[in-house]
């Protein structure tokens, strides 16, 4: 039925029907910014960046595939998009969490319990890591993406998503067990 | 450090090894501590990650309006563009083929025009010759001057053939 449901919204989409593209805007927006955020470390840039991801999905509508299905293909765009930025500022390392502590302070936190300083370590930890392989960890975990899910994300088989998640991991915690040691020095 | 690959505890931990080498890994971390501390490691990694991706901040109303008014814009500029584009084909489509039709009736006009002329232009100089050759046998029968089958038409004479022809 789901699945019966997502093919006649996709017919909708590729029709460029504005209620239907309303509708996956509604139930993704969210998620977007918020993704984008976590890999920007930035409120504007996540604003731009989502203005900008729901704007080439709007444009590919007619190109939508019928079989595609919406999240992975809206995060697919997302996930360009931000690769984009990187390639033409040519940031390598992420800016922390933020751009300042009362931007952060002024999410409304819908779930987890994990406080500001952790948040901000956990974001310091997947600046230093390369690019691919922080999407990687942030799409499997922290987006709850499978990994046939996140391979289509990234444009990459699903073999190759494990093996990227098992050096993902590896990464983060180098890089997390670091940051705790740059605290307590 | 660890007597197990890290690649194949993590994929025991995202649970992506095959039952057979699962079932071997489980008899392992029965017997190796360091192992166990690993994958609780991995464990307590993963969930860190899943908390921090709990956080949800709301999209800013401000950008919100932005990618509202964005996309609005476009879908009535794409929705007037296929309109326009749709107004656009329909008297082109009729332009070229009244243009088309045009020029088939004027090619089959002329064709026909053509055709009947060349006849006409036959028939009526048979007619017209005919009638110049004829001329004179009716002028002679309407004043009765026909005399032994042979009529004197200027200097020549006009046979039987021609008689038997014209004048039946």
């Amino acid at each position: 039925m789901a699945i019966a449901l997502e093919a006649a919204l996709v017919d909708q989409l590729r029709r460029q029907e504005e209620d239907a593209f309303t509708f996956i805007y509604e139930r993704h927006k969210a998620q977007i910014y918020n993704y984008l955020y976590r890999l920007s470390g930035s409120r504007e840039l996540a604003d731009d960046l989502t203005h900008d991801t729901f704007l080439s999905a709007y444009e590919s509508l007619p190109k939508l595939r019928p079989d595609s299905n919406i999240a992975p293909w809206l995060y697919r765009i997302a996930s360009n998009r931000f690769r984009d930025v990187l390639r033409r500022k040519r940031v390598v390392s992420w800016m922390p969490w933020g751009d300042s502590p009362r931007n952060e302070a002024q999410l409304s936190v819908l779930g987890g319990e994990q406080s500001l300083p952790e948040q901000e370590a956990v974001q310091t930890a997947l600046s230093h890591m390369k690019p691919d392989y922080a999407l990687c960890l942030v799409l499997r975990l922290a987006e709850g993406f499978s990994s046939e899910e996140t391979a289509q994300i990234l444009g990459i088989s699903a073999e190759a998503v494990r093996m990227r998640l098992s050096r993902a991991r590896q990464m983060f915690k180098t890089a997390y067990a670091a940051g705790e040691l740059g605290a307590v020095g | 450090m660890t007597c197990c690959e890290l690649d194949t505890l993590s994929r025991y931990v995202d649970g992506d090894l095959p039952p057979l080498e699962r079932g071997r890994v489980n008899e392992h971390l029965s017997d190796c501590g360091s192992c166990r501390r690993e994958v609780a490691r991995l464990r307590a990694l993963d969930d860190m990650l899943r908390a921090w991706g709990a956080h949800r901040a709301p999209l800013p109303s401000a950008s919100e309006q932005r990618i509202t008014d964005t996309v609005r814009r476009r879908h009535r500029s794409s929705t007037a563009r296929k309109f326009l584009s749709a107004s656009r084909m329909t008297p082109a489509a009729v332009g070229s083929s009244i243009a088309a039709v045009l020029v088939l009736l004027s090619v089959n006009m002329h064709a026909g025009y053509s055709s009947r002329s060349a006849s006409e232009i036959a028939w009526a100089s048979q007619q017209s010759s005919i009638k110049r050759q004829a001329a004179p046998l009716l002028k002679a029968r309407r004043s009765s001057a026909i005399q032994g089958g042979q009529i004197k038409v200027g200097t020549g004479t006009l046979g039987r053939h021609s008689n038997s022809t014209v004048l039946d």
